[in-house]
């Protein structure tokens, strides 16, 4: 077979390779997008405690403040970042309108396994406990606050009560704040 | 029941050591492991089909350029169609579904047999190859996952090796003595 003939046969094997693609592609891009949408929302949800928010319209990149429909300020979600016992620990923070926590979630981290990872909730419900609070609560109970350390965690626990603390004292500073409290999103009732 | 020794005895992974790369990342419990084998499974049938159908048509000079093409295009496909349908499987086997294009398994059995028989044979020899596969890395998923609840070390990348090469090392002595 000539050099020709073999470079052709090629051509004609990847023009169909390519065609075949193209067709797989059409008929699944839609419903790949909406997955790829489902999974980035899931932690808003997880935080918000609301599950209208994986129908959320508009960014979905922290810092958020999510409206209803008719641009009433919901929750607002932020990332802040706690220092932990074995390096940075990613924390998810949603409020509602009033300032208090809808929920909390370690994104991120790298404390010990079998200890501190207790603050993921893939390992303990741990981190639950910060849900429906406010400011004045967000303390350990042996600092006169509503959150039990982790056993053999004191470190760990610590850093992510004393970071959703002061987080939540920045947002209520700046509640006030017009910046804030413009939508970045919606949600539809 | 020769195709049975076939899986067993001359078993691409226990035999010749191929396609190590899934079989250690990606058996750290039993459902990672199916979903990988059912995935490799189809693209191994699907391109070594393929393959014969068109062997009479891939270029005698270049066959390794069409071998891969039909290969990726498999792969791809089969990405594509778990993103849409499971979409939560693939992102936890994701990287080493889409390296499955470079699984020396695949080619080797493009080349040795694909290119040779027609499609019924093909069909049939593909299959028995794949399911040989899906049942190691449904063996290793399965002992790691259970070893794991008493020793965390299975669950690791060291007990992927250790595993191994422990049922190898078993392999091998019943093979020494029938």
């Amino acid at each position: 077979m000539s050099v020709v003939a073999t470079a052709w046969r090629l051509g004609v094997l990847g023009a169909v390779a390519a065609a075949a693609l193209a067709g797989v592609d059409a008929f699944t891009r839609a419903r790949i997008e909406a997955n790829e949408h489902r999974v980035t929302l899931r932690p808003l949800v997880d935080v918000t405690g609301d599950a209208r928010v994986a129908n959320l319209r508009g960014p979905s990149v922290p810092p958020l403040t999510i409206c209803s429909a008719s641009g009433t300020p919901l929750y607002r979600v932020f990332v802040h970042t706690a220092s932990g016992y074995a390096g940075r620990i990613r924390l998810l923070i949603g409020l509602d309108a009033a300032n208090r926590l809808t929920g909390v979630r370690a994104v991120s981290h790298r404390e010990t396994t079998g200890i501190g990872d207790a603050i993921d909730t893939a390992r303990s419900s741990w981190i639950l406990r910060f849900n429906g609070l406010s400011a004045d609560d967000v303390a350990l109970t042996a600092d006169g606050g509503r959150i039990d350390a982790i056993s053999g965690a004191s470190v760990t626990s610590r850093a992510v009560v004393e970071s959703v603390r002061g987080a939540l004292a920045v947002a209520s500073s700046d509640a006030a704040g017009a910046p804030a409290r413009n939508c970045s999103g919606v949600i539809d009732e | 029941m020769n195709e049975a020794r076939t899986a067993w005895r001359n078993n691409l992974v226990w035999h010749q050591l191929l396609g190590l790369c899934p079989l250690l990342a990606v058996t750290t419990n039993v459902s990672d492991a199916l979903a990988m084998g059912a995935a490799t499974f189809a693209i191994l049938v699907a391109s070594n089909v393929a393959i014969s159908a068109l062997r009479d048509f891939i270029p005698a000079a270049a066959p390794l350029p069409a071998y891969m093409l039909v290969i990726a295009v498999c792969t791809t496909v089969v990405v594509m169609l778990m993103q849409a349908y499971a979409f939560d499987v693939f992102q936890r086997i994701a990287l080493f579904l889409q390296i499955v294009v470079a699984n020396c398994i695949i080619l080797a059995h493009a080349d040795r047999v694909a290119r040779h028989q027609p499609i019924g044979q093909t069909l049939f020899a593909s299959a028995v190859t794949g399911f040989g596969f899906v049942a190691v890395l449904l063996l290793v998923g399965a002992v790691r996952q259970g070893a794991a609840y008493g020793l965390p070390l299975a669950a690791l990348p060291p007990g992927a090796f250790l595993t191994v090469a422990l049922l190898l090392a078993a392999k091998n002595a019943v093979a020494a003595r029938t």
